[in-house]
C-alpha cells in the first residue's frame, strides 16, 4: 500500500515538473502559431486552421492592437485568404494597452509573432537596435509609391525602412458647427482669432475645448501641434536629436506658455486631468454640445459616428489647426502612423511580405478598409465615400512637412516624461520654463548634445 | 538490515529505533506531499526573486536576449531617485490608510454581520459585493463617479448643499492619491471583514456567557474578550494589508496612471512605466528588489513591535 501511494506521489511530482519546465521554456522556433500563441481572449483564427487542413502550410502569425469591428472582419477575411497561397495566417487583435506591454515581452522572451503592428518613432527605434526587425528597404521598392510619400519618412530609420506604414492617423481639430452657427462665429484661421472664438464660448457658457486628460496623450497631442506651428520641422528634429537646446527653445517655452494662459482663461473643462477621453468623458462634453471644439488624433470621427450618430451628421465638422503669427510650421501637420513590421525571427519573410502588400495596397482590401473600417489609410488611389473623410485625407495630404506626435517620436522614456510635463501643465501645475528645464535636463543626461 | 532479535538487546532501545524510523518517514511523506507545490512556488516565486536581483546587475532594456553587466549601477541609481522616493512616500500613505481604515472598518463590519440583528444576511452579501467586482470595472465605476461635470460624487454633493466641497477629484494633486486610497479601502475592506469575521467565529460563546455572568457589559467585552482573542487574525490582516498596499498597482494605474505630474505614483506603477512603458527592464528589476527589501524590512519590524508588544 505504501509502495504504491509512494509511486503514486513520484508520479505526481514528476508530472509537475515536466509542466513547469515545459511552460517556463520558450516555445520552439517555427512551431505552429496555434501552439506558440499565447493565450488571449481577443485571439481568432480562421476557421480552417485545424491541425490537420494546415500540414505542409507555412505559418504566420499577425498581431493587431485594437480594431474596430469592420476591420477586425477584414483583418480575418485575408488571413483565410491566404490559405489559397499556402499559409496559414493566425491574426490576434489585443487591446492597445496590453499589446504595448505584451509584445515587449514576447521579444524579449523569443516568443515574437511574425509580423506586428507599430507606431514608429523611439518605440519602434529600440526594436531596431536590438535586432528585432528585418529591414524591409529592398523588398518594398516595386509597390512602395503606391503609399502616402511622407508616412514613409516616419518608417525610415536611418535611410532603411523597417514598417509599412497603411493607416495614417493625423491631428483634427473638431468643431460643432451648429454651435458655431448659432454664435455667429467663422472658423477661426489664425491663433489670435482662436482666442476670439474661445472667449465667445466662454461668454456664452460653453467650454471651449473638450479635453479629457487623464491619459495624458490628448492634451500632448494639442501642445505638440502648437510646437510645430511655432518651431516647424526644425524644433521637432532638434527635440528629437537633442541639438541646440530644443527644450528651451522658444518653440517648446512659448507653446508651454499659450497652454497655461488658455488654462487661466478657462479654454479647457474644470479639472480636464481627471477627466478620462478613453471613457468617454471629454466625447460626452463634446457631443453634449458643453464644448464647443475638440483637437485629437483623426480616429475620432469614426468614434463618433458610433457613439452619436446625430451629432456626426449634423454638428461634427473639421478645420485646419490655426496658423500662429510668426510661426515656421504653419504648414506642418502632427500625423502618427500604423505600421507593420517583421520580426527579424521570422521564418516565413515572403509570405509576411505578400501579407503586408495586399493588406497595404490591395485595392479592393484597402477600398474596404478606408469605407468599411473608417480609418485613413495610406493607400494613394484611395476615394471615401464620405465628404469629411475625403477633406481629412486632402487636409493631411496637403501638407508640406508631415512629423509623428512629439511623445512618440522621442525615446520612450524622455516621451513619457514629455506626457507627464503636459499633464502638469494642463493642470497649471508647473511653469513654462520648469517643462522645459526638466525635459531639456532629462534628453541631456541620456543623449547628452554634441 | 533488521536488527536482530537474537541479540540480548534491551526492548527499549528496538522502541525507540522503531520510532525514528516512523517519525523519518512520516517527515519524508509529508515532505513528498509538499513537494508538488514546493516545485511551483520554487519555480514561480523563490526562483523569480533571485532572477530579478540577477536582472537588476544587467543593462538590459527587455526587448532582446543583449545583455551586459554592469554591476551595481541600476541600484545606485534608484537609491538616489527622487521619484522613487515620492513613490515609496505615497506607498507609505497606502498602508497607514489601508492598516487602520481598512482593519477597523473590517472589523466593525465583522461584528455586525456576526451579530444576530435582522436582514444579516442581506447585510453579508451587501458588505462583500465591492470584493466581487473586477478591479478595473470598480476603477471605472468609480472614475465615472468622480468626473467633475457628470459624476454623481458631486452632483450629491451639490444636492445636500455641500457645494463648496465640490472637487475635480482625481485631478489635483491634493486631492488625486487620497481619492484612489478611499476607493482601494472602499474595494478591500470587505476582505478583512471576512477573515475578521472567521477569527470572531472562533471565540467560545462560553467566555461571553461567563464574562455575562460577571457582570461584564457589552463594551467591557468587546475590549476584555472579543480584541484580544482575535488579535491574531488582527495581525495577519495587518501584514498581508502591509505588503499589499507595499505592492498595490492595479487602481492607481487604472484611475490616475501615478499623475497629476507624479502626485499619486506608487512603486509597482513607477516599476511598470519604467519596464514597460520605457523599456528599461534592468531597472525596472532594480525597483523590484528596492520594493522586496523595504517589504521584508518593514515586515519584519511589524513582527519585532507586535511581539515586543505580546511579550510586555
Amino acid at each position: 500500500m505504501k509502495r504504491t501511494l509512494f509511486a503514486l506521489m513520484m508520479v505526481l511530482v514528476l508530472l509537475t515538473a515536466t509542466a513547469c519546465a515545459g511552460s517556463s521554456s520558450s516555445a520552439p522556433e517555427g512551431s505552429a502559431p496555434a501552439e506558440s500563441a499565447p493565450a488571449d481572449s481577443e485571439a481568432a483564427a480562421p476557421e480552417s486552421a485545424d491541425a490537420a487542413s494546415t500540414e505542409g502550410m507555412k505559418n504566420l502569425e499577425v498581431w493587431y492592437a485594437n480594431l474596430d469591428a469592420n476591420t477586425e472582419k477584414i483583418v480575418m477575411d485575408l488571413a483565410a485568404s491566404m490559405a489559397g497561397d499556402g499559409v496559414n495566417c493566425v491574426a490576434q487583435v489585443i487591446p492597445t494597452e496590453s499589446f504595448r506591454t505584451k509584445i515587449k515581452v514576447v521579444m524579449g522572451s523569443g516568443g515574437a509573432p511574425d509580423v506586428f503592428v507599430g507606431w514608429g518613432g523611439g518605440a519602434t527605434e529600440q526594436f531596431i537596435m536590438e535586432g528585432q526587425l528585418y529591414d524591409l528597404t529592398d523588398d518594398v521598392q516595386e509597390w512602395k509609391d503606391q503609399i502616402y510619400a511622407a508616412s514613409w519618412d516616419e518608417a525610415t530609420f536611418d535611410g532603411r525602412i523597417y514598417m509599412v506604414p497603411y493607416n495614417v492617423h493625423g491631428s483634427m481639430f473638431y468643431y460643432n458647427k451648429t454651435i458655431f452657427d448659432r454664435l455667429g462665429l467663422a472658423v477661426p484661421n489664425t491663433y489670435d482669432e482662436l482666442k476670439v472664438v474661445a472667449q465667445t464660448l466662454i461668454d456664452n457658457d460653453i467650454i471651449p475645448f473638450a479635453l479629457g486628460n487623464s491619459p495624458k496623450w490628448p492634451g500632448a497631442i494639442y501642445h505638440s501641434d502648437l510646437v510645430l506651428r511655432i518651431g516647424g520641422k526644425e524644433a521637432a528634429l532638434n527635440a528629437l536629436n537633442n541639438e541646440g537646446d530644443a527644450f528651451m527653445d522658444e518653440a517648446f517655452l512659448k507653446a508651454n506658455q499659450m497652454v497655461l494662459d488658455e488654462v487661466a482663461a478657462g479654454w479647457y473643462p474644470e479639472g480636464c486631468n481627471g477627466i478620462n477621453y478613453e471613457t468617454g468623458g471629454s466625447r460626452s462634453l463634446f457631443y453634449d454640445g458643453l464644448a464647443g471644439m475638440m483637437v485629437v488624433n483623426g480616429n475620432f470621427a469614426p468614434n463618433a459616428k458610433v457613439e452619436a450618430p446625430e451629432f456626426y451628421e449634423n454638428d461634427l465638422a473639421i478645420m485646419p489647426f490655426p496658423t500662429v503669427e510668426g510661426g515656421k510650421g504653419n504648414d506642418a501637420i502632427i500625423c502618427g502612423i500604423e505600421a507593420l513590421s517583421i520580426t527579424s525571427k521570422c521564418e516565413n519573410k515572403d509570405a509576411a511580405l505578400e501579407y503586408i502588400r495586399r493588406f497595404a495596397t490591395d485595392p479592393e482590401i484597402v477600398d474596404r478598409r478606408a469605407n468599411e473600417g473608417g480609418v485613413m489609410v495610406t493607400y494613394t488611389g484611395v476615394k471615401y465615400e464620405e465628404q469629411m473623410r475625403q477633406d481629412m485625407w486632402d487636409y493631411l495630404t496637403g501638407a508640406t512637412y508631415v512629423n509623428n506626435y512629439i511623445a512618440d517620436m522621442l525615446p520612450a522614456d524622455l516621451g513619457n516624461l514629455y506626457w507627464d510635463l503636459t499633464q502638469a501643465l494642463f493642470g497649471g501645475l508647473i511653469t513654462a520654463e520648469d517643462c522645459s528645464r526638466q525635459l531639456q535636463d532629462f534628453a541631456d543626461q541620456s543623449t547628452p548634445q554634441a | 538490515m533488521a536488527p536482530s532479535a537474537a541479540k540480548a538487546v534491551p526492548v527499549n532501545p528496538e522502541a525507540l529505533r522503531r520510532k525514528r524510523r516512523a517519525k523519518l518517514s512520516k517527515t519524508g511523506h509529508l515532505l513528498l506531499f509538499l513537494m508538488p507545490a514546493l516545485l511551483v512556488y520554487g519555480l514561480y516565486n523563490v526562483y523569480g526573486v533571485i532572477r530579478t536581483f540577477y536582472f537588476s546587475t544587467m543593462r538590459w532594456t527587455g526587448l532582446s536576449e543583449q545583455m551586459e553587466f554592469i554591476g551595481l549601477e541600476n541600484h545606485i541609481r534608484a537609491v538616489q531617485d527622487p521619484k522613487l522616493w515620492l513613490a515609496l512616500s505615497n506607498n507609505l500613505k497606502l498602508v497607514v490608510a489601508s492598516v487602520v481604515v481598512q482593519i477597523s472598518l473590517g472589523l466593525v463590519l465583522a461584528l455586525i454581520i456576526s451579530s444576530t440583528i435582522r436582514g444579516v444576511k442581506a447585510l453579508r452579501t451587501i458588505y462583500y459585493m465591492p470584493m466581487l467586482l473586477s478591479t478595473v470595472a470598480t476603477g471605472i465605476l468609480w472614475m465615472q463617479m468622480l468626473d467633475p461635470y457628470y459624476g454623481m460624487i458631486n452632483k450629491l454633493l451639490d444636492a445636500v448643499g455641500l457645494g463648496s466641497l465640490k472637487h475635480a477629484w482625481l485631478a489635483l494633486p491634493e486631492t488625486a492619491l487620497g481619492t484612489v486610497i478611499f476607493v482601494i479601502c472602499w474595494q478591500y475592506t470587505p476582505q478583512y471583514m471576512i477573515l475578521l469575521r472567521a477569527g470572531l467565529s472562533n471565540i467560545s460563546e462560553d467566555v461571553y456567557e461567563a464574562a455575562t455572568i460577571d457582570g461584564a457589559g457589552k463594551l467591557q467585552q468587546f475590549w476584555s474578550i472579543t480584541l484580544p482573542l482575535v488579535m491574531p487574525t488582527i495581525k495577519t490582516s495587518a501584514v498581508l494589508s502591509l505588503v499589499g498596499s507595499l505592492k498595490y498597482f492595479d487602481l492607481i494605474y487604472i484611475m490616475t496612471g501615478g499623475g497629476p505630474n507624479g502626485a499619486s505614483e506608487l512603486m509597482a506603477t513607477y516599476l511598470y512605466k519604467k519596464g514597460f512603458a520605457e523599456a528599461n527592464m534592468a531597472y525596472a528589476s532594480a525597483i523590484a528588489v528596492f520594493m522586496f527589501v523595504i517589504s521584508l524590512v518593514m515586515v519584519i519590524l511589524f513582527f519585532a513591535v507586535t511581539r515586543k508588544k505580546g511579550e510586555e
